[in-house]
């Protein structure tokens, strides 16, 4: 297991290196560099390539990407942002807070109201609970979060004014925003424990457990629900990783200060430093949430754990 | 759900910051306006053009006005790159040196008064002498002097008027001289920009490149705190004794805070204004001012802006290099429509290509506009050889008129940039539109890589003809291979002269010739509607946008 676990950490840090370096790559490729955001929108040739030389974006990119890896390598250091000259580490901790805060809330939201619904219309399958579920899961996949989140707050926040419309200073702020991304993710929760929950249903091994005479509650939760969530669980983690990145339809409109108006901002601004440490940060929740969804699976389903191991 | 809404209300009496023991001014307790005495309560909605000049109670010291910002600035340093959004902050914390009144004149502010040399090559500013940064310490003539140097060095586009400076220096604690190469008629609206707000130069030195994080200037509020991504917060600086000329409060201001909310979304932001939430919102959509007349809380104010958006030929690519096609495709454009259908009739239309707001600007120009005038249009280009072609489409030697329309993503360029496509398409030219993201599409522009050109300037001086004008800045900002030698004398006359009336005149003679060689058709003045919740009392609008709240109070429900 430890060897494992090695394994995947050596291949994620190659993963970072290719990923920082395509990030390189395309914003080099990439018309327009942050001198001229520094020097604006009317600067003479002779500012921008003045503001150019003393940000080192004159070198070539191979120097630019090998300072990049040495100032990481050597002193762990992510650089400073080029517009604003703050350490891009200080930005990213400071974004990223907001971000899992928002990220979290809407796993939880969509994990309860998603397994709740789903087992109910399971439980329920055919009847109208199960109809009304998967057509409200329908329409909570379709909804783009831009609307969904406009409406959200024209019906909470000023026609019952129970729940500010923007801001990030107490718990209420999170509750539109979380709502709007749990949205979708409950959609999809519910169809899929609904669907998981039928199939293993009529498993055979269910039948076998019926058979032995356990009780309904004993063969839902040791047979029936331990298997279903199985899919769920590897749902989660790309879900997870895909909030964690920033969720920037959501964040900008309820002015949530996230990670992905951060990055957003930055590829505008051509802020390399700022671009390239978000994307490794993203990168590197990715393989960790993958690394940890493997070895849930492993601990919940025992096939999983002898193979892959 | 009852307990909520009224914890709400709650929150909301909070910021309102009706809390309790209003303290009386310790600044101008006995200069409360004289205005008091016909109060009334809610007044403030009678003129919409002019500044409020409602009667206000008695000026408490309390409360709060939040105000929506759609970008977050980088950095709060006035020195720092500009157009990331903190010139709206930057008025609040800095003092500038003169201030620029409504009508473009410039009038004492930290400074009391000036002196341009006879041959206009420098000039003497005297500085009040009360004046403390938020630190403590001293304004004074080396810290005048400090701040231009940074200012110069730091090689900014806002620090273009300092070109010709040649030095600046402290000739007593209270005296200030700039030196020039040779006159330069841009360098007092470059004094008064919040660009060159004066910075503490012992909170400089002390902060270093995180000096832009916590500013230190003399303005009327000083930095309190900034909340990343959310919001940036200032309070009143108790000290504050040297307004500027509107304002008739001598003393510090009567508001607790100014809060700055970064609230990204058009929308967003009107729900939080219609939510109590923000007291001041920028509206451009024609929906949402529609939208919040209907709301007895706020008051709609059209600002004029120093912008002017225009379609641009360049002139260095065929067929455009030719005047007479230029002039043809100015003439195939209606004006009137585009500000109808992309702008809800807000905004005016234009004819020149100063910003009637700018010194320069002349009605009579008018007469050389370029007006809509299809059968011109295309009498114009049968002229200069062009033939439909069996489809409508007008060509020459076998070469289909196709243009191509670079933009940058920002509404309502999409719609103008439609509108264009389709005015052109009736006298038979084919558009291409290309819209991109600001960096993307001003790389292109500036590297040429258009036949049209959809922009806007938003600048405070009548140099924004000479930026993108004058022969010596293409390649880099005269996107459009634009070269008169004429035109060029009279911009560089006009760049030397420090007489107002005369420098207008040789905008003027520019222009005209700059209109008759049509490298840009001006098609409208942008305007900006500031929303307002009346609760906000005694603001005072100044020029460049820039709203004054030294006197400004809330009123509490």
């Amino acid at each position: 297991m430890a060897g494992y676990v090695l394994r995947r950490l050596a291949g994620a840090l190659l993963m970072l290196l290719a990923v920082s370096l395509i990030v390189f790559i395309l914003l080099d490729v990439a018309p327009g560099d942050a001198a001229h955001t520094l020097a604006g929108d009317l600067a003479s040739q002779e500012q921008l390539a003045a503001v150019r030389h003393e940000l080192g974006l004159d070198q070539p990119l191979l120097v630019r990407y090998a300072r990049f890896v040495e100032g990481v390598v050597l002193r762990g250091d992510l650089g400073a942002s080029i517009v604003s000259g703050r350490p891009v580490a200080v930005l990213l901790v400071e974004r990223f807070g907001a971000t899992l805060k928002l990220a979290l809330a809407a796993l939880g939201l969509a994990l309860a109201v998603g397994l709740l619904l789903g087992t109910l219309a399971a439980v329920r399958a055919g009847g109208y609970l199960d109809l009304a579920v998967m057509a409200g899961a329908t329409l909570g996949e379709s909804l783009p979060s831009f609307w969904a989140a406009l409406l959200l707050i024209q019906v909470f926040a000023l026609q019952l004014g129970w729940l500010p419309v923007v801001g990030a200073g107490s718990p209420k702020h999170l509750v539109l925003p979380a709502v709007t991304l749990a949205l979708p993710a409950i959609a999809l929760l519910a169809r899929l424990a609904r669907s998981c929950l039928l199939d293993v249903r009529s498993a055979d091994f269910v039948r076998t457990a019926r058979a032995k005479g356990l009780g309904p509650l004993l063969v839902w939760r040791d047979h029936l629900f331990r298997n279903a969530i199985l899919p769920v669980i590897t749902i989660l983690g790309l879900y997870l990783g895909h909030v964690l990145g920033g969720a920037f339809i959501v964040e900008t409109i309820f002015a949530w200060p996230g990670l992905g108006r951060l990055v957003v901002q930055a590829i505008f601004d051509r802020d390399v430093p700022v671009v390239v440490g978000a994307v490794l940060l993203i990168a590197l929740i990715y393989q960790g949430l993958n690394l940890a969804v493997d070895l849930l699976h492993a601990l919940l389903d025992p096939r999983v754990g002898h193979e892959a191991l | 759900m009852r307990t909520m809404r009224v914890l709400t209300l709650l929150l909301l009496v909070a910021v309102a910051g009706c809390g309790p023991a209003a303290q009386t001014p310790p600044a101008a307790p006995t200069t409360a306006p004289a205005a008091a005495t016909e109060a009334a309560p809610v007044a403030g909605m009678t003129d919409r053009a002019a500044p409020t000049t409602a009667p206000a109670p008695l000026p408490v010291i309390g409360g709060t006005v939040t105000r929506a910002i759609t970008a977050e600035p980088t950095s709060l340093d006035p020195h720092a790159a500009p157009g990331s959004g903190q010139n709206v902050i930057l008025p609040y914390l800095f003092d500038t040196l003169v201030f620029r009144a409504m009508d473009n004149t410039y009038q004492p502010y930290l400074a009391t008064g000036w002196e341009i040399a006879p041959d206009g090559k420098s000039v003497t500013f005297t500085l009040r002498e009360d004046v403390t940064f938020h630190d403590g310490t001293p304004l004074n003539a080396g810290a005048v002097a400090f701040t231009f140097k940074r200012f110069k060095e730091a090689k900014t586009s806002a620090g273009e008027g300092l070109a010709s400076m040649t030095g600046v220096e402290a000739l007593d604690d209270y005296t200030v001289r700039f030196t020039f190469s040779e006159p330069s008629a841009v360098f007092f609206s470059t004094l008064a920009t919040p660009y060159a707000g004066i910075v503490s130069p012992a909170a400089v030195e002390a902060a270093g490149d995180a000096f832009g994080q916590q500013p230190v200037g003399s303005g009327p509020f000083k930095f309190a705190s900034w909340q990343q991504g959310t919001e940036v917060v200032l309070e009143r600086n108790p000290d504050y004794r040297w307004s500027p000329a509107p304002i008739t409060n001598p003393g510090a201001p009567y508001l607790e805070r100014v809060v700055f909310k970064v609230i990204p979304d058009a929308s967003t932001q009107l729900a939080a204004l219609q939510a109590d939430e923000v007291d001041l919102i920028f509206v451009n959509a024609p929906n949402h001012i529609e939208k919040l007349k209907a709301d007895p809380s706020v008051e709609l104010i059209e600002t004029r802006l120093n912008s002017l958006i225009y379609l641009g030929f360049n002139c260095a690519r065929a067929p455009l290099d030719e005047v007479q096609v230029r002039q043809a495709l100015a003439h195939a454009v209606n004006k009137e429509e585009i500000l109808m259908a992309a702008l809800g009739g807000t905004g005016q239309v234009a004819f020149a290509p100063m910003a009637p707001t700018l010194p320069g600007f002349d009605p009579s120009l008018r007469q050389y506009e370029l007006g809509y005038d299809p059968a011109r249009a295309s009498a114009l280009l049968s002229e200069a050889g062009f033939a439909p072609a069996a489809d409508g489409t007008l060509a020459r030697n076998g070469q289909p008129l196709n243009l191509t329309l670079l933009t940058f993503a920002r509404a309502p360029n999409e719609d103008v940039a439609t509108l264009l496509q389709s005015q052109l398409k009736a006298i038979g030219v084919n558009v291409t539109v290309q819209q991109y993201d600001t960096p993307t599409a001003a790389k292109a522009a500036t590297e040429g890589q258009y036949d049209l050109l959809l922009w806007r300037y938003d600048r405070n001086d009548a140099d924004v003809l000479n930026i993108n004008l004058h022969s010596s800045r293409i390649g880099s900002s005269n996107r459009f291979g634009y070269s008169n030698p004429q035109v060029d004398e009279l911009l560089d006359r006009a760049a030397r002269e420090l007489d107002e009336a005369a420098r207008a005149r040789y905008y003027v003679e520019a222009q005209k010739l700059i209109m008759a060689d049509a490298p840009w058709q001006p098609l409208y003045v942008p305007v900006d509607v500031l929303a307002i919740k009346k609760r906000v009392q005694n603001y005072h609008l100044a020029s460049m946008g820039r709203i004054l709240l030294n006197e400004a109070q809330v009123l509490t429900q």
